[in-house]
Formats: structure tokens, sequence, C-alpha cells
């Protein structure tokens, strides 16, 4: 029966009509991901209507396509003038714009592609073979798992701390503190809105981010008065990683795309936070720790093939149960409406026409974000032979646009301002950055998390640890913090030494 | 003194913060309460970080490298300030007029006017690329994408 689905969505997916919105899909996708304050999921709202007088698998196929695209999309901008064009790409930019700093925007870019390529190929596999078995897991996440969740991500904040630990976790911390804005959804109370109303909803985490990455970067261009010629970088790198490369990114690249596909199931965690995990773990596997964000590959390729994992990761509680894994794929689910299509566990096979082309429409796609996406990146590395004195002020006109595109709103824009003044001010202390933005994406989840699993629980912790997932995610987080400390690293050392002597004898 | 600064403001929100908890249930109020206690010590042990790499001196400052040792040198050391402090008067002069002169006339006047002030290009070249900037946005966002624009005295 799944075979012969299979041929169908195959068979339909091959329609030429089906290859030109996989096609439009991806450029429209590339194009808004590289633009910072336009996401996945606004375009993808957009866009909906235009599907109204298409087939149901074309047109969805074109939104899916579009939502693949922007996950790689995101890193142009993130790379060549550190400003994520998605949040998805924020930890992209910790080694992807200091490469591009030292002459090599062409090969950051070319490692984020292939990453995003082989992180999207496999997760696409993922939701042909095992769907509805990954489906079943996603039952197993409720608020207990998901606070599990956010404190291993926590535990992050103190590995992103590059230099100072102290500094890091105070930027981190500040994080946190500025997520509590808004209103408390567990009791439905405002908190530290002071009566403005435009902070009901809290701070946009988009508009933080936009703020703390870009309008810094374009302060620092024209700070100093530098030479004309000066470029960040000339067009004369290699794009693609040569096969000694890949072969060397393989096992980051495979781990990452898991963290991505598991982390897409998991409701709530998208793209924000696979990146910072990937990066994490990518981090913590590594030989050469202390290099990471002075710009090596292996930096680009965790994130990037982690958030082009989630794609299919999100899809799956999508396709198999009816429950959206993301923002983007809730859209995605209206567009199932729109066609008349009810999601839901029988869409597999009362539907297989359209879910299965929407399975192969996500495959065939990351191959046309490859082709597209080479000729798109080209173009862009031309960015980076702009003046920095004219390149500053188009970014803040970007920016300002990007911040107001969220909400419609000028107090965004004013946010942002304010972020991005405070992200200066820290760039020039060398407090960390990348800490505060883990702080604003795990706030809320962790505070959400925290009291609806109190709540199961009767106000009892131990549920904490009586759920087999969360006690599992927990004892990472605890390990993750030990890790790091003079006694972690002699417990390392010792099982290291083991492990070592049974080799040899 | 930009440390203390910081450490300051830091700690006031913090005790700002943990003062309005005081007003919520105590549900909502938990978790915000022990950031703001871990906010405040954390800001301490920075300025306790900074005074001893300061106490320590340039022997201190080696034994670490560069993204740990804190920035001890005077603040706009290394920038041109006159620079920095127009260029950020002009942004926020561009978000205070956003709303009511619009986006697309603001968005040219600033645009040009920085390019001019930093001799970034030809003044020929600074009105094409001012003009051709929030062309692209109008195509992009409002014909395109058809999300709304300030258009201020223009709508």
């Amino acid at each position: 029966m799944m075979i012969d689905n299979l041929l169908l969505g195959l068979n339909m997916v091959f329609l030429p009509v089906n290859i030109l919105a996989i096609c439009a899909g991806t450029v429209i996708g590339l194009l808004v991901g590289a633009m910072p304050g336009l996401s996945a999921t606004m375009a993808i709202a957009l866009l909906l209507p235009l599907t109204f007088g298409m087939n149901a698998a074309t047109g969805i196929s074109m939104l899916a396509a579009l939502y693949l695209a922007a996950m790689y999309g995101g890193s142009i901008a993130a790379i060549l003038i550190r400003t994520p064009g998605t949040p998805a790409a924020a930890a992209t930019v910790v080694d992807g714009y200091p490469m591009a700093q030292a002459g090599k925007a062409g090969k950051a870019l070319g490692v984020s592609l292939t990453a995003s390529f082989v992180g999207g190929l496999l997760s696409s596999i993922a939701l042909m073979t095992i769907a509805p078995t990954l489906g079943m897991l996603v039952l197993e996440f409720g608020p207990v798992e998901v606070f599990a969740v956010s404190v291993l991500g926590i535990t992050i904040i103190a590995s992103l701390s590059q230099g100072s630990t102290i500094r890091g976790l105070f930027s981190g911390m500040l994080g946190l503190l500025i997520a509590m804005v808004g209103m408390d959804l567990t009791t439905g109370t405002p908190r530290f809105t002071f009566g403005v109303v435009d902070l009901f909803d809290g701070i946009p985490f988009t508009v933080a981010l936009i703020g703390l990455f870009s309008v810094p970067q374009a302060i620092r261009l024209i700070e100093k008065e530098v030479d004309a010629a000066t470029f960040i970088s000339k067009v004369s790198d290699r794009m693609l990683p040569t096969w000694k490369e890949f072969k060397y990114l393989w096992p980051n690249i495979l781990r990452s795309s898991g963290i991505g596909i598991v982390t897409g199931l998991v409701p709530g965690a998208g793209g924000d936070t696979a990146c910072w995990f990937a990066y994490n773990e990518a981090k913590r596997f590594s030989k050469i720790k202390e290099k990471f964000g002075t710009g090596i590959i292996d930096g680009i390729a965790a994130p990037e093939s982690a958030n082009n994992a989630v794609v299919g990761g999100a899809l799956v509680p999508t396709i198999a149960l009816g429950i959206p894994g993301s923002s983007s794929t809730a859209v995605l689910m209206g567009a199932f409406m729109v066609h008349g299509i009810l999601p839901g566990p029988n869409l597999m096979t009362e539907h297989a026409d359209v879910t299965y082309t929407l399975i192969w429409a996500v495959f065939f796609a990351n191959f046309v974000m490859l082709g597209f996406g080479l000729a798109f990146t080209r173009l862009c590395v031309y960015v980076t032979q702009v003046p920095n004195k004219v390149l500053a002020p188009v970014i803040i006109v970007l920016c300002i646009i990007g911040a107001f595109a969220i909400n419609n709103s000028v107090f965004d824009v004013g946010m942002m301002l304010a972020f991005g003044l405070l992200g200066y001010l820290f760039d020039r202390l060398r407090i960390p950055t990348p800490p505060m933005v883990l702080g604003l994406i795990l706030g809320k989840m962790l505070d959400g998390s925290l009291h609806q699993s109190l709540l199961i629980s009767d106000g009892s912790y131990m549920i904490f640890f009586t759920s087999p997932i969360s006690a599992g995610l927990l004892a990472v987080a605890a390990w993750s913090l030990i890790q790091n400390t003079p006694v972690g690293k002699k417990i390392s050392g010792t099982i290291i030494g083991v492990f070592k002597r049974k080799q040899t004898d | 003194m930009p440390y203390y600064l910081v450490a300051a403001s830091a700690s006031a929100l913090a005790v700002v913060f943990f003062l309005a908890t005081l007003k919520m249930q105590e549900a909502a109020a938990e978790t915000p309460r022990l950031i703001a206690v871990l906010l405040v010590c954390l800001a301490a042990a920075m300025l306790i970080e900074v005074h001893l790499y300061r106490r320590g001196g340039a022997a201190a400052m080696a034994r670490v490298d560069e993204a740990a040792r804190p920035h001890l040198a005077p603040f706009f050391e290394g920038i041109d300030i006159r620079r920095v402090f127009v260029f950020v008067t002009a942004i926020i002069l561009y978000v205070v007029l956003l709303e009511p002169v619009g986006y697309f006339i603001v968005t040219p006047l600033f645009t040009f006017g920085i390019f001019v002030y930093l001799r970034a290009c030809r003044p020929w070249v600074a009105a094409i690329v001012s003009v051709a900037v929030p062309v692209f946005i109008y195509f992009l966002f409002v014909a395109f994408l058809d999300l709304p624009v300030p258009m201020g005295v223009l709508g």
C-alpha cells in the first residue's frame, strides 16, 4: 500500500505544472529567506491565496518548497552581512560571518548550501519512510518533555559564551528575563508590560534578533575610516566543499540532521532551537573546539543541516497526526483546509495523492534548491564587493522594513533599534550576544512548560524524573554543565583512558 | 566604567522586575523572580571579573585569549566618535519620522544623507542608490507580498 502511494506521488510530482510550482516556490523561498524580517511562515501565509486556483498537490508542493528554500536562504544574509535572514540562521552567523571576513564568503555559502541540501534530503527520506513511526514519538512529548528540552537548551548558553563564561551567562540571563515580558499563558496575566499595550504579546524574537546582529554590524562598518578598496571578501574562493572536506563534515552533518529531524518533531521547537542544539553538539564532539566562532566550516555545516532537516521533521506530525510541528507547517495545514482536505491521521490514506506528492516535492525541492542556490549565491557574493560605507545604511534600511513587516508596528522598529544599540554596546565590551538570543528563544518555552507540568503533577517536581524522555534529557543537560568543570574534565579523561586501554588490550 | 553602567542597568531592571512580581500571582512570579536574582548575581560576578583583570594587568590579560579579555581601554578608543554619533542620530531620526513622513520619503533622505556625510560614493551614484533601494522595497514588499509599509504623507 505504501509502495503504491509512493509511486503515485512520484508520478504526480513529475507533472510539468508541479515541477514548475516547486521551482517557483524554491526561488521565492531563497529570496524571502535572504531578506531579514521576512520569514518562511509569513511568505507561506501571503502566498496561500495564490494557490486557490491551483490543484491541491501543486499549491501545497509550492509552499513546501518555499519553506525548505527559505531555511537555506536565511544563511546568505547571515554569512555576508552578519544579519540572519531567518531566526533559524542565527547560529550560522557565529562562524559564517568570520569566514566571510577572512575572504572565504564563497566557501562559507557553499558549505551552507551543501549542508542544507544533505540535511533536507535526509529529513525528506525520514518523512517518506518512517513518518508514522516518528509520529508516535511526537505523542510522547508533552509539557514535561518540552521543559526538559528547554533546560537542555539553557545549558548551551554556557558553551556559547566564547571567552568569558560569566559574561556569556550574564547575557543569557538578561535574555531570559526579557523573554518574560508579555502575557503569561498559564495565568492569563500580563507581566512586565507596565501598561504598554504593544508589549502584551511580548518582545518579538525576530525583532530582537535583527537588532542584536544587524545594527551593531552596520555601525561597525562605518565606525572607522578604512581604505576604500577594502572589502569584506573577494569573489575568488571555491564555493562547494572538496570531497575531502565533505568526508570530514559528514559525521557532523549526519548528527546535526538527526538533531534537526527530532527537534522538528517537538511542537514549539523549530529551526530556531535546532540550529543552536546542532552547533553546540558539533562543538562538543569536535577536536578543535577552540576554533569555533573563528570561522570554520564545522560551525556552518552543523546549524545549516539542522535547520533544513527541521522541515521534514516538522512535516511528520503534520502529515501523520494532523498536528503542526512548527508555525510554518501550521500555515501549511491551512493550505490543506483551503483545498477541502481536513488534516488528520487519515491524510496519508484518504488523500494519499496529495500527501505523497507533497513528500516527493520536499525531496526534489532539495535538488532544485541546490541548483538555484548555486546560481543565486554566486550573485549574492558580489554583495561583499560593495563598499562598507554604502552597505551600512542599506543594512539599516532593510532592518527597519524587516522589523516593521513582522507586526506592522513602528514600536517594533523602535525596539529593534534599542536592541541594536544594546548589541553594539555588548560587542564593544566583549559580552557575547548569542547567549542572549538563546535566552530570548527559550525563556517563554521554559516558563510555560514548567507551569503546565506542575499543574499536571499538582506541584510535584518529581514529574520531571518519572518521564523517561525528560529524565534522559535532564541527565544530558546536567552532564553538559559538569563536563566543562575540572571535575567533569577529570571524569571524561578517565573514561577515555579506560576505552583506550581496552582497545590496546 | 562601561561595565559598571551595564551591570547597574541590568541590576536595576532586575530589581524593577522583581518588585513587579510582588503584585502577581505566585505561579506567574516564580520564574521571573529566580531569573532576576540570578541576573543581579551575574552582574556582580562580571564586575568582580573585570576588577580582577584590571588588578592583574597585562599578565592576567596575556593568560587568556582575546575573546575572554574584558575591554579595559577607553570605550571609544579606535573609533571615530563623531561619525558613530551622527550615524546613530540619523537612524533615530529615521525611525521617529518613519510613520509621520512615510517610508518612501524618509528612506531616500536617510541613505542619501549618510552617503554624502560618509563620502561613500559620488553624489549621482548616491542619488541613484537612494532611489533604487526604496523602489526595490516597494516592488518586493508592497507590490509582490502586499505588506503594508508606512506611507506617511503619501498615504
